[in-house]
Formats: C-alpha cells, structure tokens, sequence
C-alpha cells in the first residue's frame, strides 16, 4: 500500500486481489485501501469488473488469489462463521433493487432488522418506515416492488441496504434510472449518513456529477490492461497526469 | 453503557421539552414516542415540542427513527417541533426524512376480503380466462397454420433446437418409463389371466392396452411435466426481461417466434414418442412373459401381432398428436401471461404443469369415447 497513506483508519482493504472467470483474468492483483468513514468509488469502462469486484468484496464470488480485509481481519481468509458476521456489516444495494417481489417495501427494510438483529415488531416497522422516508419513499410502505417505478425500487433497495446501520454499504449504480434531482438526493444522503453516522460507502457509479459531488477517492479499473488505469480523488486526477482514457471519461462532463 | 432514555418537561409558553439521553442502538430497548403523545394530551396544551439531547451516547437508527416519529406525530397534531437542540448530524437527517421526492397518494388498492367480493371476483376472473384462452388457442392455431404453410417469421434454427429439445432429449425417460409400465401391466395381468389358463392372453393385454393407451397416456404426462414447464419457465422468463416486448417492437409477432415452433414441434415429436414409447412398453411385457410365464418369446410376440392391429396404433398416435397440442399450449399460455416477477414465473410454471396433465386426462377420456362411438 505504498499510495497516499490514509489519514483516518483503514476500514476495508484489497490485498493483491485477483478475479477470474475460468481462465480469463478480469482484473489482477488489485491494491487499495478505504478510509473508514468516506465514500469510495469505483469507475470504469464497460466489462472492466466493476459488478465483478463488488460480488468479491461483498462475499459472493471468491478471488483466484488475494483477500478483502475488514477491520484488519482476512474476510476469505477465515472461518465460515467468521465472514457470515462480518456480512452483517455489510450493506448491499444491487444494480435492478434486488427487491423480494413477494413483500412490501417496508417487509423488504423489516426482514433483516426482525430476522438478523432481533429488533421488535412495532420498532422495525418504525425503523423501515424512517429508512423509506429517509430515501424519499415515505409513505410507500405498502406498495409492492411492482406497483412503484423503478427509480423507487431502486431507492428502496438502498432503505433494505441501510437497514442495519451497516458500517459499510456497497451500491452498484445507484443513480440508474434517477432524474437528476433525486439522483442528487441520493448523493446528499450517502454523504449525510457518512458524516452522521460514519458509515463508508463503495459506490460502483458511471455518474459524473455525482462522482465529483460524493468521491473522497476512487480507482479507476480498465478493460483493455485488467488492472488499476488511476486512484486517487476525482478532482485532485484532473489536475495532474492521466491515462488518456481516465481523462477523457472525466472530463466527458466538461465539454466546453 | 447508560440505557436510552428521554424525559419530559413543560416550559410556560406551552414548550413541551423532551430530553433525550443515554446510548440509542437498535439492539437494546429504547423509548418510544407514546410516552410523549400522553403527555401532549394532557392540559395545558402543548404548542411546541423542543427535542434535545442530555448526555447523548452513542446512536444510530434507533434515535433517528425515534426523532422522526416524534415530528409525524407532532405534524398530525399541527404542534411545531425545534430540533435545535439535536447533534447537527442528526438534525440534517430529520430534514432529510421530512422532505419528501414523491407522495404516497394513500395506501395503494387492496381488494376487500368479504365472501361475495371475491366469489364474485373469482367467477369474473374465470369467465375472462376461458375467453383469453380461446383467443390464445385461435391465436396459437393461426400463426401454426403459417409456420407450416412458411409464412411466419421465426427463427428455423430456434424451431431445430426446440425440435431436438422435446423429441430427442425425452428418448431416455419415455423409454424407461413405458419399458416399467408395460412390465407392471404384464405382471397385473399374468397374476389374474393365469387363474383362467390363458397366460397367453398376457401378449393381448400389453400390446393392445399399451398402443391404445398407457403408451400415449404415460408419454403425455411426462412432457406436460418435462416439457410444458420448460415452455412456461423460458417464456415467462422472457417476459421478466423484456425480451417479449423486443420481440414486438422489432415487428417479430411472439406468437409466430415463439408459440407456434413449440406447438408444431411438440405436434411432431409426441406421436412419434408415442410409437416409440409402444416399442419400449410392448418389450417390458415381453421380458416379465419371457421370464416369469410359460410362454416362449416367439409365441408371445405372434400373439402380440395378431392382437393388434393397425387402428390400434393409429389410435395411439392421434392421442398423442392431441396430447402434444394441449401440453405445448398449456405450456406457452401460462408461460406468455406470467406477470412481471420472479414468484409469477414459479407460479405460471406450476399452472403449466397442472393444466398440462389435466388435459391430458380429460382429452384421453373425451378420445377414448369418440373412438369407442366410432368402433375403432
């Protein structure tokens, strides 16, 4: 880890992570550490792994080589029970909601509060109701994931995502199908929850205003060398020296 | 750890205060705001409700969603709240909570659960079934009658597959389980026939009871459950993604792409599983007789022969062109009105598979009976 040596501690890190699909290599020997506390993101062009990293960080695939660490502690390199607690300080919102068909929105947020932690019924029903509203669904509570837009599903996949007060929530495109102004609210409450509540946020955005308005630091993965092509927060990458690709990903939104 | 906890106190120009204090985590008891709606039903009447914080631990969801049920009960009573006193963090998240992107415009339909509603419910949806089905039947039928006159747009390559799909990768399952239903119909009938000596008649009975019936009957129910729940999981699939709608809006008619190769290529493929399916059965008849009865292999299959004739297996066979029809169509119509989730698809499945083999019985009994009226 010989990059800017973070100034608040090390919440997660990606040790010498390599990822592979049978024999094809999608990214190798990744490096990177994250803040505890800030919000990372995670660019890239088309089919560079972005989804693929996130399912390996979140427990879902495991790496050809290399481990996550969380707190300190190897997330494959430990016991099953192990990695099943530190899933319970994860937070996922997947790219389409991922949101149960067969429950209410407010069922969906309910399920892991009464299920994982235990909470009581009227508290969690409470809670659900905060996490909605905090996503600009109050209200919805009794709408199936089907007779909301998709947008909404989607936020309401962050309010499941956020349910647990995880210490750390992965999004994978979060904006997707948002008007800017809600994709706007989102940004405002990803970084009012990391600064309320510490919480630090892995967010996989193609979304530029939205990167340059959330990003503490990112990596940028490429396609074409399947390793790193840039780290480092968006704005100060601007200023200095980058692979034409990176750059001109950034710069998309500053035509003149 | 200190518990959380609030308390309460009046101030004159009618402020109810509520102190809050302690560690606030969603993995202990916390307060809820009931305490804080008696209160504010008590005189004198509360005008302003002022939350602040005393001592403040740690906290998380518990607090905020304590905060904001405390402003929504406050809103409902038209009482101000000032969270002035609140850590700022918190505060920006009960700002955040309270402006709302979209409004609920009260909770969505749901139907009212009386006995009437839904009888009532339950015949309309009924009638609107046996309509869309007959529309689907017609439908299917016409864009068939266009693949085979070569007027439809489909994939041949698709249909190819499809072709190989029911016919060929059945060949395993439909010959072992008619091979073991012949040979149960043999030892049935050897056990009964041999009280009379007429061991012989064992061929007559497997034979012609396999060509007329179990042969088609068996190969029917097993692809309405192979078969008939593949078309409904596939297409239903496709509706979830979106690929039906594509398929539409590139001037591809679904039921010409998709419907009618399964139709035609199930219409194809089961009378000939059904001969095959008569091959297998008449030879476990044959084993259980060669090995347990008096009888030599040669003369059973000489009585078999002579047992059988040719409308025997043409019964057999336009059964199993009938069969074909209802699994593939039962298959494709639940599979092409599956709703938009991953429950409608186990759902329309499960609908697939349990039409498919009640067709299947009812159409062998409304055949058995036509063939009887006729004398084949």
């Amino acid at each position: 880890m010989a990059e800017a040596a973070p100034a608040r501690d090390v919440f997660v890190e990606v040790t010498g992570l390599t990822m592979t699909y049978g024999d094809f290599v999608v990214q190798r020997d990744l490096n990177f550490a994250i803040p505890r506390g800030s919000v990372f993101v995670v660019m890239g062009d088309n089919g560079s792994g972005k989804s693929t990293l996130m399912r390996h960080m979140v427990g879902l695939d495991r790496p050809a080589r290399g481990d996550v660490h969380y707190n300190g502690q190897a997330y494959w390199g430990s016991t099953p029970d192990v990695r099943e607690r530190l899933r319970g300080r994860i937070g996922v919102l997947f790219q389409g909601s991922g949101l149960f068909s067969s429950m209410t929105l407010a069922e969906n947020v309910e399920l892991p509060l009464s299920e994982h932690m235990g909470v009581a019924p009227a508290l969690a029903r409470d809670v659900a109701a905060t996490k909605l509203a905090l996503v600009g669904l109050s209200g919805f509570d009794d709408h199936y994931p089907a007779e909301v837009s998709g947008g909404m599903r989607n936020r309401a996949g962050l309010a499941r995502a956020l349910a647990l007060d995880p210490e750390v929530v992965f999004l994978d495109e979060p904006s997707a199908g948002l008007d800017p102004l809600t994709a706007r609210r989102l940004d405002d409450l990803v970084l009012e929850l990391r600064d309320s509540l510490g919480t630090t946020f892995i967010v996989i955005t193609h979304e530029l205003p939205s990167i340059f308005a959330i990003a503490d630091d990112s990596i940028f993965l490429d396609a074409e060398t399947h390793t790193l092509a840039a780290r480092g927060p968006p704005k100060e990458m601007l200023a200095g020296y980058l692979e034409p690709k990176v750059r001109a990903f950034l710069e998309r939104g500053h035509h003149p | 750890m200190i518990a959380a906890g609030i308390a309460l106190s009046r101030s004159d120009d009618g402020t109810l205060v509520v102190l809050v204090s302690g560690n606030w985590s969603l993995r202990t008891p916390v307060p809820s705001i009931s305490e804080v709606e008696a209160e504010m039903l008590r005189a004198p009447p509360v005008r302003r409700v002022a939350l602040q914080v005393v001592d403040l631990g740690e906290w998380d969801s518990s607090l905020v969603s304590f905060a904001v049920s405390l402003s929504a009960a406050c809103l409902r009573r038209n009482v101000d709240v000032d969270a002035g006193g609140c850590p700022p963090g918190l505060r920006r998240l009960l700002t955040l909570a309270r402006s709302t992107v979209h409004v609920a415009t009260g909770s969505p339909d749901r139907p009212p659960r009386d006995v009437a509603y839904r009888v009532g419910q339950w015949a309309l949806a009924t009638l609107a079934f046996a309509s869309d089905m007959i529309g689907f039947v017609a439908a299917s039928t016409a864009a068939s009658r266009d693949l085979v006159l070569r007027r439809a747009r489909y994939r041949r390559l698709d249909f190819e597959i499809l072709l190989e799909q029911v016919g060929g990768s059945a060949l395993p399952l439909v010959g072992v389980i008619n091979f073991l239903v012949g040979a149960v119909l043999a030892f049935l009938g050897a056990d009964q026939l041999r009280q009379f000596g007429a061991s012989i008649f064992v061929a007559n009975l497997v034979g012609v009871g396999t060509v007329r019936e179990t042969g088609a009957l068996m190969t029917g129910i097993i692809m309405a459950g192979r078969t008939g729940a593949s078309f409904a999981a596939v297409l239903g699939t496709m509706k979830v993604n979106s690929e039906i709608d594509a398929l539409e809006t590139m001037n591809f008619p679904p039921f010409q792409f998709l419907v009618a190769p399964r139709l035609v290529a199930m219409s194809i493929a089961l009378p000939l599983l059904v001969v095959y399916a008569d091959v297998f059965g008449i030879m476990g008849g044959f084993v259980v007789a060669a090995t347990t009865l008096d009888i030599t292999p040669a003369l059973y299959l000489n009585q078999t022969h002579g047992a059988m004739s040719v409308h025997d297996v043409a019964v057999g066979v336009v059964k199993g062109l009938a069969f074909g029809a209802v699994v593939a169509l039962s298959g494709c119509y639940f599979g092409m009105r599956t709703g938009r989730t991953a429950a409608a698809v186990g759902a329309s499945t499960t609908s697939a598979v349990v039409t498919g083999i009640l067709l299947v019985i009812v159409v062998d009994a409304l055949l058995t009976l036509l063939f009887y009226a006729v004398g084949m």
